[in-house]
């Protein structure tokens, strides 16, 4: 029972990724769009843990790959990963587990503060982990450049993040499904 | 439901398999690093570019990408040419337009299908570290299932929480909707496992298996 349903889990918190992914978003000056999908990784990994939740952007991500045009504006195909954000889409999985593993194993007694952390490391700091570089590998420019850039985001993610831990911990009072991982 | 980035065909870009499309790409990918001269990759993007009319998508799409990524490009060449050469900055500019044209002319000229019969052959190999495809594959079509299913549910709850002044509130609607989202996930597995429909392996619903699963089932 217990696989069957991280499975389904898993899909469903694939599906919230693409679902927050059709609200409206704001493209910043230089072309990197700001979305709500970053959210997803978080809440994923904030509510069904490490691997469950780098499992639902796994599945995410195949799905984009596979020609879905699920990423943020429609995006999709194979051409998202060629291009100089690809490496962000990858990092949702790394984003998730991170998240996750946080969120189980920090030791903090009080929820949302716990939830709130994992979001910020987790949620920011692991999707960055790899778009970062992969930016900076398929731009060829220096990475403390594309670290600059990339900080104007922060400020939405720190926003997205407080939303994701305050989710997260109301679905943890009500409907508890991290301890059972 | 949603949509695809599919184009109908046949075409002889269509008629290619998908794994060896995919094998082209993965080697033009490789090849666009190692090279180092944008004319080569220029002429190597004209070639993609003519593909489209063969593979019978419509070259529109060639422009469609391209204007989409404009403005990262802009920035790219900028930096490029302040801190390499525009030497540097034209060679980055053609390989992420060369490989984005020809990513999203395999994305348009193989179907769905095609490519998660792809996915399942790449898998199969990692059977033996624990990855079983079947699952794998259930899970991509629950979560192709949920995304329409989601979208009613923040509807409905967004109609509700107005009728209660609470519109504007964001956690009002997401809290309510992810709920009833494990709701409809706790009855859905329930359904799936009542109908032993998912066993271990890829050949779910040939009963000999299923009844080996019932047998291990019992014995864990």
């Amino acid at each position: 029972m217990t696989q069957t349903r991280d499975l389904v889990l898993m899909g469903l918190f694939a599906a919230v990724v693409a679902g927050l992914g059709l609200l409206p978003k704001v493209t910043l000056g230089f072309g990197v769009p700001i979305t709500a999908q970053t959210m997803g990784v978080m809440l994923a990994g904030a509510i069904l843990g490490a691997r469950r939740g780098a499992g639902a952007m796994a599945i995410f991500l195949v799905l984009v790959a596979l020609g879905l045009p699920l990423l943020a504006g429609g995006r999709g195909g194979l051409g998202v990963f060629a291009g100089p954000t690809g490496g962000f889409a990858v990092g949702f999985i790394v984003g998730a587990y991170l998240t996750g593993l946080l969120a189980e194993r920090l030791p903090l007694r009080m929820v949302f503060p716990r939830l709130l952390i994992a979001s910020i490391v987790g949620g920011i700091g692991g999707v960055y982990l790899l778009g970062i570089p992969h930016w900076a590998l398929v731009a060829d420019t220096p990475v403390s450049q594309v670290l600059l850039m990339a900080l104007s985001f922060v400020p939405g993610d720190l926003i997205k993040a407080c939303l994701a831990a305050l989710v997260a911990a109301a679905i943890h009072r009500g409907y508890p499904v991290l301890q059972r991982a | 439901m949603i949509g695809t980035l599919h184009v109908p065909g046949p075409s002889p870009v269509h008629a290619v398999p998908a794994g060896y499309k995919l094998l082209v790409l993965c080697g033009l990918g490789t090849a666009s690093f190692v090279i180092a001269d944008p004319a080569v990759i220029a002429a190597g993007a004209a070639v993609v570019i003519m593909l489209y009319p063969l593979g019978r998508v419509p070259l529109h799409q060639v422009w469609v990408q391209a204007r989409d990524l404009a403005p990262l490009l802009v920035l790219m060449a900028v930096t490029q040419a302040w801190f390499d050469s525009p030497l540097a900055a034209a060679l980055t500019v053609t390989r992420v337009l060369t490989l984005v044209w020809a990513a999203g002319l395999v994305t348009a000229t193989t179907g769905f299908s095609a490519m998660m019969a792809v996915l399942q052959r790449i898998l199969a190999p990692l059977r033996r570290f624990g990855v079983r495809p079947a699952r794998i594959a259930f899970a991509l079509t629950m979560t192709v299932r949920f995304v329409p299913l989601l979208q009613e549910m923040i509807q409905e709850t967004r109609a509700a929480q107005a009728a209660r002044g609470m519109g504007r509130n964001p956690l009002a609607l997401a809290i309510p909707v992810t709920i009833r989202a494990l709701r409809l996930a706790e009855g859905v597995a329930e359904a799936v496992e009542a109908r032993g429909a998912l066993t271990d392996d890829d050949d779910f619903g040939i009963p000999e298996r299923r009844h080996k699963e019932k047998a291990s089932d019992t014995d864990a």
